[in-house]
């Protein structure tokens, strides 16, 4: 295959993900029990009026879909309307404007929330998935090297109870024995009313926060990790070539690092883009046990307030980036992988 | 090895590439992504550092926008940048705050403010009457704004005749005036006048005229507020507090013990007997300051009043009889209920009135006493009995006393109190199918469609007894703010009585009498009245208010008074 | 005219002295066994409305209750054999949805291929980079918090994996011998799924029902914590959730948190340990791969077995 029609077709797949994406993303909200106009403000003050004004406020009052009032099929409305004049079709408008709708909660823009949280989920998973691969790989690494040995097995229990792990638990954990016996903050990012004389000094803070998120985020993940490089280097050693090399006389770490490993690398990097969607779920406990203002936290808000926009906006913002993140994956592998070129 | 380090720096940055791209932009982005860029400073920082006090709370403000707000922890901020006519006082009074006097006309209708002087907003503007009038009239006119027309209903005009005297004149003469005007806190004019959209704005620069100014908004982080040391009223002794919002009550809790914090506002009861045991905190517990409601919901619509249009009416038909109803409230333990839910921190409640609205509480009532014995005399004799033994009582035309018992899965406590409920009440052969609902789905069912038996709720109010009151007259079935259903023409009668009585003692005999109609008539079982804990470290700050009575996220007392220790 | 799977007694012999395996099996055999026999084993019964005072709450390991007492002032040990149950149920009836479906997806686009095959793997892949968790608290969120509902999100959002796997071994399968010989006699297609391709590919769907059963428990753990399972049935992660929010660590109640966590990672453990077990003596060649990692992952790993031949050439430079 060709690289250019290889690159195509991947990125077209992409765009289409992304479309059913967003249909889905729509169509699922529109299935609400109850008035979205209610959500979570249940407050037997709010008068009919202000419930209506509400509703055109965020646009409820618009129907649904040509031929459909609502999504109760029982609600049939106008098919000869305009298009463009229905809630679909306005939502999918203003995505491509960028906007992601009004948080019923804050009654902010629900797009300048969640780039505010971007950032500080970035930072964290980043942070905890670039420890969790090199000591993942480095333990995988050192289990396959010393394999059925009483190291591999150690590492591999270590791997397997950590992967095992409920990471809310383990972070409730860690939390209690960090501030009780290390001293390190209990959640959020910066220390309030702290005044920093340089960014530095805010850095450090910053990063004295990271540490116990960062921490239950790594144990979590690096077991994934140890485990995928561990038996991708079993494999890739029992290959012949491997044993011609032995035979020659090259020591194992020399056939390591310059054989096994780079083979090892190909599956890791697809793993590596495949579980941003997986390290979502991570996000999601850690930042609520942390109190970290990230797009997991969020998410959990959220949910709590049954603030539909943002959790709508949230979860098209992850499905995007994971999509984005495989792509990136896909074109990624097609430079390292001759057989694209080949066939 | 050295270029597969390569391949996975790539990757990541294609990643972060990749997430920014996806991620739209909007062209009023607050720009708040680079805030690795900036550095906090104060000016001339004394030798000590400033004295800030750090208060942790489970929330965090919706908005800073006082007309659109729902939570208590922006109306805590409010409370603290804004001022407004009244302030409300742990014991129920209401002071002057921005008046120095008010004159009130013969027939109660015009009330003639004075205002204080030297008031000024943070941003060095005088505070006027006509900034008074502007608010109120924006108040009364901004249909976006959810819950504040309720309060300027009674609006006829509010002008400014001179920059210290403010003219309120009302449509008819009510009794309570000082709660309508307690939340409608001040704005600067020349801010709001300019702005576009009221409802939409974000007011994040937050200008007030109140104890303290907003310095730095993070929403679901932290509020940081510096004090306002000459403050024409009460400045501060410290020069600045912090909210830092945690997401896990353990956390909070947590927090506090490590001393990361001063203050917590809120904490599960579970927490207060450990931390009473530790020396350097003080835990206070008392009755909210604005009632907080719990109540056992029964749908008791009649056919007659179901609502036209929006009625479903599914209730079980046992609850109309009023002998049941009665015998679930013989059947209920509310003591064991608040030992076990809310460890004791809470008292047995009688009606929609709690015992912290002081006077217009009616104490002389006699509530229906916990006698299993006495519930199963009432069905027995109201002929509810278990004719096919299968352990559940049935109507006279044999329809199962099986109750549908539905609270929102938000709720921490519901879940523990149904299955107090359905043990207590398996005992007079009553049976519940319990389901936790999402509030969405429960105000669906809840009314005004009435398409449930009964529902676990809670919902807060102001301290005015006037809504409270309103939640149980026929008028406000169909717009879905009465839960039960609950009609009586007396009940009505009264309920339009108390809202002109202007004399104080002839308008409490009257919301007296309608508690004495509501608790005989049973429409809610009232669980308990629950109480606010808090706790603060002692080793920092002292002066802790902690003999209030009352306790409220809301009130700001203690920030006003406390004091470095080491000062 | 069957194919004959691996005799089940050679399958024991292999499987008997694979060391992990065995523990994995050990681990979920005794979680089952509580789950069946909760009402013999349970000092009380968690469901029945005891009488509790306020002394009872978060009340310490005591020779009445073992484990402790939890917010409500219920035996935790009791709570904990019961949760069980519903964990069990949970994971079990969840991967079962999930495997049905995959197995269904992964056999037709296997075995059918053309239009069909890549219809349907296109959909696979669509689903496979959707983020699993927020969907699935969207879901659950947006409906009632019921068990049968968390039950059949996890299980309608978890079968990508199984689907992917199934297909490649379909594709294999296919190409035998005797599936040949059995289409040249004219043996209609779902005769041949039914008598042939399944019976080959049953052993992978019951290793990968497995694995899928340890991510069905976590997630229903997550759920819970987040405040979206039904409060109703006690399920370990139900337990944490009581415990997070009624303040369980600030009282010291470390006893309402360490039991059912450890039942969540005994559990997931369990079936880890015991898939990779399966797998190992199913496919030796695998040796120890795609164990007990996310189901996508173990998807994605057999896809790439595929062709290792092009895989191995990139060693050469």
């Amino acid at each position: 295959m060709k690289r250019s029609r290889y690159i195509a077709q991947k990125v077209g797949w992409a765009l289409l993900t992304i479309l059913f994406v967003i249909t889905l993303n729509f169509f699922l909200f529109r299935v609400l029990p109850g008035d979205p106009a209610r959500a979570g403000v249940r407050d037997p003050r709010l008068t009919r009026e202000a419930v209506e004004a509400i509703r055109v406020r965020f646009g409820l009052d618009k129907p649904v879909i040509n031929c459909f009032q609502s999504l109760n099929p029982m609600e049939t409305g106008d098919c000869f309307i305009n298009p463009l004049d229905t809630q679909f079709f306005i939502y999918v408008g203003n995505l491509l404007q960028g906007e992601l709708g009004i948080s019923y909660h804050t009654n902010r823009p629900v797009a300048d929330m969640l780039m505010e949280m971007l950032w500080n989920t970035l930072l964290l998973i980043g942070l905890g998935q670039i420890l969790a691969i090199v000591l993942g790989m480095s333990l995988g690494v050192l289990a396959a090297w010393k394999a059925r040995t009483a190291v591999d097995h150690g590492a591999l229990l270590f791997s397997l109870t950590a992967w095992s792990l409920p990471t809310f638990w383990l972070g409730i954990i860690l939390l209690f024995i960090g501030s009780s016996y290390w001293g390190l903050p209990i959640g959020g990012r910066l220390t309030p009313g702290t005044v920093y004389n340089t960014s530095i000094e805010r850095w450090l803070d910053i990063g004295n926060h990271l540490i116990l998120p960062t921490l239950t985020y790594t144990i979590v993940f690096l077991g994934e990790y140890m485990l995928i490089m561990r038996s991708t280097l079993l494999d890739v050693l029992s290959e012949d070539y491997i044993l011609t090399a032995k035979a020659k006389g090259i020591s194992t770490f020399q056939i390591l690092k310059d054989h096994a490993l780079r083979n090892a690398m190909l599956p890791m990097v697809t793993i590596i883009a495949l579980n941003l969607g997986f390290t979502v779920t991570g996000a999601i406990q850690i930042e609520t046990v942390f109190s970290w203002p990230g797009l997991g936290g969020a998410i959990f808000t959220a949910v709590n307030r049954r603030d539909y926009p943002m959790l709508q906006g949230a979860f098209l913002l992850i499905a995007i980036s994971v999509i984005f993140a495989n792509l990136a994956a896909d074109l990624f592998y097609s430079y390292l992988d001759p057989r694209v070129e080949d066939s | 090895m050295k270029r597969h380090y390569l391949i996975l720096c790539a990757l990541l940055l294609l990643l972060l590439a990749a997430c920014g791209g996806s991620q739209p932009t909007t062209p009023a982005d607050s720009g708040d992504t680079g805030s690795s860029s900036q550095t906090v400073t104060t000016p001339a920082a004394e030798a000590a550092g400033p004295v800030i006090v750090r208060v942790g709370w489970g929330g965090s403000p919706d908005t800073l926008n006082p007309g659109t707000a729902v939570l208590a922890e922006a109306y805590t901020i409010f409370e603290l940048v804004y001022d407004s006519m009244y302030q409300l006082q742990p014991d129920g009074s209401y002071t002057l705050e921005l008046a120095e006097s008010v004159d009130v006309s013969a027939d109660g209708t015009v009330y003639t403010y004075t205002l204080r002087d030297g008031i000024t907003f943070h941003d060095g503007e005088r505070l006027t009457a006509s900034d008074v009038a502007f608010s109120y009239n924006l108040y009364a006119s901004q249909e976006d704004f959810p819950f504040l027309p309720i309060y300027t209903s009674y609006f006829d005009s509010v002008e400014a005749p001179d920059d210290k005297t403010v003219v309120l004149t009302l449509t008819e003469a009510i009794p309570n005036i000082e709660s309508q005007l307690i939340y409608l806190y001040v704005l600067p004019e020349h801010i709001w006048a300019d702005v576009p959209d009221a409802a939409e704005f974000e007011n994040t620069a937050m200008i007030g005229s109140g104890p303290f100014k907003m310095k730095e908004y993070r929403q679901n982080e932290f509020v940081s507020l510096d004090a306002v040391k000459d403050h024409y009223l009460k400045g501060p002794q410290i020069d600045g507090a912090v909210f830092q919002t945690f997401d896990n009550p353990d956390a909070l809790v947590q927090a506090l013990k490590t001393g990361q914090v001063d203050m917590i506002t809120e904490m599960p009861n579970t927490a207060v007997a450990a931390l009473r045991n530790d020396a350097n905190v003080q835990v206070v517990s008392g009755p909210p300051l604005s009632p907080s409601v719990t109540d056992i919901i029964f749908n008791v619509v009649t056919p007659e009043n179901c609502p036209p249009d929006d009625g479903i009416c599914t209730g079980h038909p046992a609850l109309q009889d009023r002998n049941v109803r009665l015998a679930l409230a013989h059947a209920t333990d509310k003591q064991n209920i608040i030992d076990v839910v809310l460890l004791g921190l809470g008292a047995p409640g009688l009606t929609l009135i709690p015992d912290s609205l002081g006077d217009f509480y009616n104490d002389q009532i006699q509530d229906y006493e916990f006698d299993i014995a006495l519930a199963n005399q009432i069905l027995d004799d109201a002929g509810y009995v278990d004719s096919n033994n299968d352990g559940v009582r049935e109507t006279p035309d044999g329809r199962d006393l099986i109750f549908r018992l539905n609270w929102p899965s938000d709720s921490v406590d519901s879940p523990r109190m149904a299955e107090l409920l359905a043990g207590n009440w398996g005992q007079i052969g009553v049976r519940t199918e319990q389901q936790s609902l999402d509030p969405d789905t429960l105000t669906s069912i809840c009314c005004p469609a009435f398409d449930f038996d009964i529902i676990l709720w809670g919902w807060g109010s102001d301290p005015d007894p006037s809504f409270l009151l309103s939640v149980m007259t026929t008028d406000e079935i169909t717009t879905g703010t009465n839960e039960t259903g609950y009609s009586n023409p007396e009940y009505d009668e009264l309920f339009v009585q108390q809202a002109t009585t202007l004399d104080d003692a002839q308008r409490i005999a009257i919301i007296h009498r309608m508690q004495e109609i509501a608790h005989h008539d049973i429409p809610y079982i009232i669980p308990y009245y629950a109480q606010e804990v808090q706790a603060f470290r002692l080793d920092r700050f002292r002066g802790w208010l902690t003999d209030a009575g009352k306790v409220a996220l809301e009130d700001p007392s203690s920030l006003l008074v406390i004091e470095p220790v080491n000062r | 005219m069957s194919p004959s799977p691996p005799p089940i007694r050679s399958f024991w012999r292999t499987f008997r002295r694979n060391r992990m395996g065995m523990v994995g099996a050990v681990m979920l055999i005794l979680a089952v066994l509580i789950a069946v026999f909760a009402p013999a084993l349970a000092p009380y019964n968690p469901y029945q409305p005891t009488r509790v005072t306020i002394d009872d709450i978060y009340a310490p390991p005591s020779p009445a209750h073992p484990f402790g007492t939890d917010d409500a002032g219920k035996d935790v040990l009791s709570s904990f054999i019961y949760g069980a149950r519903v964990s069990l149920i949970v994971g079990f009836f969840a991967s079962f949805i999930s495997v049905v479906i995959g197995g269904v997806i992964g056999i037709s686009a296997g075995f059918y291929g053309g239009k069909l095959e890549n219809g349907l793997m296109r959909f696979t892949d669509i689903m496979l980079v959707i983020p699993d968790f927020p969907l699935i608290v969207l879901l659950v969120a947006l409906t009632k918090p019921s068990l049968l509902n968390i039950i059949v999100v996890i299980g309608l959002l978890g079968w990508t994996s199984s689907a992917r796997l199934v297909r490649s071994q379909t594709l294999s399968v296919k190409q035998r011998k005797f599936v040949l010989r059995a289409r040249a006699i004219g043996a209609g297609n779902f005769h041949i799924i039914r008598r042939h391709i399944f019976p080959l590919v049953l052993p992978l769907i019951v290793v990968n029902t497995v694995l899928v059963i340890s991510l069905a428990v976590l997630n229903e753990s997550a759920l819970s914590f987040l405040g979206l399972s039904d409060p109703t049935k006690i399920s370990w992660g139900q337990m944490l959730n009581f415990a997070f929010t009624r303040g369980a660590m600030s009282a010291g109640a470390w006893w309402a948190l360490v039991a059912p966590g450890l039942g969540i990672v005994w559990l997931v453990l369990g079936c880890t340990l015991l898939g990779q077990g399966l797998e190992q003596v199913l496919n030796p060649r695998l040796e120890t791969h795609h164990l007990s990692v996310g189901s996508k992952m173990v998807a994605r790993m057999m896809g790439m077995k595929e062709k290792p031949s092009e895989v191995k050439a990139v060693s050469g430079d």
